[in-house]
């Protein structure tokens, strides 16, 4: 704990990379060609745990590289106005829900899931001009999000319960 | 685990999707009136895709091959049917010796309405023929729409993820057991296809 800021940095840059490496891992095995946008999403396990592990201030930052990666990784503005969208409701929306009491990580994260096609969705319809796609994409998206959110809110869990360990050691 | 609480999250949330299915159910069907083209699609744009053989009385089979097997022509017809008739003429008259113009359908069953970046690509394009409409946009992306008499697919993309290539096609009679309905959507490319479906 001699340099926190360099440790904080370190542990940004850390997680930054994790979240862009599920993203591109996840991209090589679709869940299902059919329903684009389904995805499981362990980005955002990674993003919960620094929600409740560092902070809402580094998480926001977290989101906002992520975003920004993503333009550069695919090379589409595109992409980030969509993670973007997506990341900031979602953020949103897990760090109100964290402070609720009763709700657990696993909810945090199913609910952070379906907002984050919320927010996509938002986006597409305002960029493509088609706002039927709220209510014919949308249902799906969320039903796909809260299965998959609940998956990675178990990861993100297990994750901290294993990593409280490991710190209270050391 | 799993609290109270966020049970009775993820059931609201089923709940909201569930509802939301149900009101896209009771949509009424996009009016074709209220769809102008914002951005003229250049002639150009259009290719028919030729039938392998000509429209012979004696083989029916021919004309149903399978797509991958053609090699598609182009015969550089404009939009305007008029004038695509004038092409077609002679193309019938040599019917013996290369590929044939594909035959128009007897009844247009529905029609396809195409959006870049949020602006329409010309008027609604009736499913009247094989055809392959190319989209451009000034950085570079393309899109490749195939249009058939009974179905669209998005035959080539530039995009990163192909989402709208795996999306399949729409076809007419049986766009409703399609999960994204009677769109094609490519998100990178800010592209989306709706087919119309023509009323009876």
């Amino acid at each position: 704990m001699r340099n926190k800021r360099a440790q904080q940095v370190a542990l940004s840059g850390l997680l930054t990379s994790l979240m862009l490496v599920f993203g591109l891992i996840e991209r090589q095995f679709p869940l299902t060609a059919a329903i684009p946008g389904v995805k499981l999403g362990l980005a955002n396990s990674v993003l919960l745990y620094s929600l409740y592990m560092l902070g809402i201030r580094q998480s926001f930052v977290l989101m906002l590289l992520k975003a920004l990666m993503s333009w550069l990784i695919y090379t589409n503005l595109n992409a980030m106005f969509y993670s973007l969208g997506g990341g900031l409701l979602s953020l949103a929306v897990m760090i109100l829900l964290s402070r609720v009491r009763g709700v657990s990580i696993i909810g945090v994260s199913a609910l952070g899931a379906v907002f984050f096609n919320v927010g996509q969705i938002l986006v597409a319809v305002l960029m493509l001009n088609t706002p039927q796609l709220l209510v014919t994409y949308l249902p799906v998206l969320m039903i796909s999000g809260v299965v998959t959110g609940v998956l990675t809110g178990v990861v993100a869990q297990m994750v901290m319960k294993h990593l409280k360990t490991i710190n209270g050691r050391g | 685990m799993l609290k109270r609480k966020d049970w009775l999250l993820i059931v609201l949330v089923i709940a909201v999707a569930a509802a939301m299915l149900g009101v896209s159910r009771l949509l009424p069907k996009t009016d074709l009136s209220t769809k102008t083209a914002d951005v003229t699609l250049a002639p150009d744009a259009i290719e028919y895709v030729a039938t392998p053989a000509p429209e012979a009385t004696e083989a029916p089979e021919a004309t149903q091959a399978p797509q991958a097997t053609q090699t598609p022509e182009a015969t550089e017809a404009p939009q305007a049917t008029e004038a695509s008739k004038a092409t077609q003429a002679p193309a019938q008259e040599a019917a013996m010796v290369g590929p044939m113009p594909p035959k128009q359908a007897e009844r247009v069953r529905g029609y396809v309405v195409l959006t870049v970046g949020g602006r329409q690509y010309g008027e609604p394009i009736p499913m009247d023929r094989d055809k392959v409409i190319t989209l451009k946009q000034d950085d570079g992306k393309v899109n490749k729409v195939h249009i058939t008499p009974e179905t669209v697919y998005m035959e080539y993309s530039t995009c990163e993820n192909q989402d709208c290539v795996g999306q399949g096609e729409v076809h007419v009679d049986t766009y409703q057991n399609r999960i994204l309905g009677t769109y094609i959507i490519c998100l990178p490319n800010n592209v989306s296809i709706e087919m119309v479906p023509a009323g009876d």
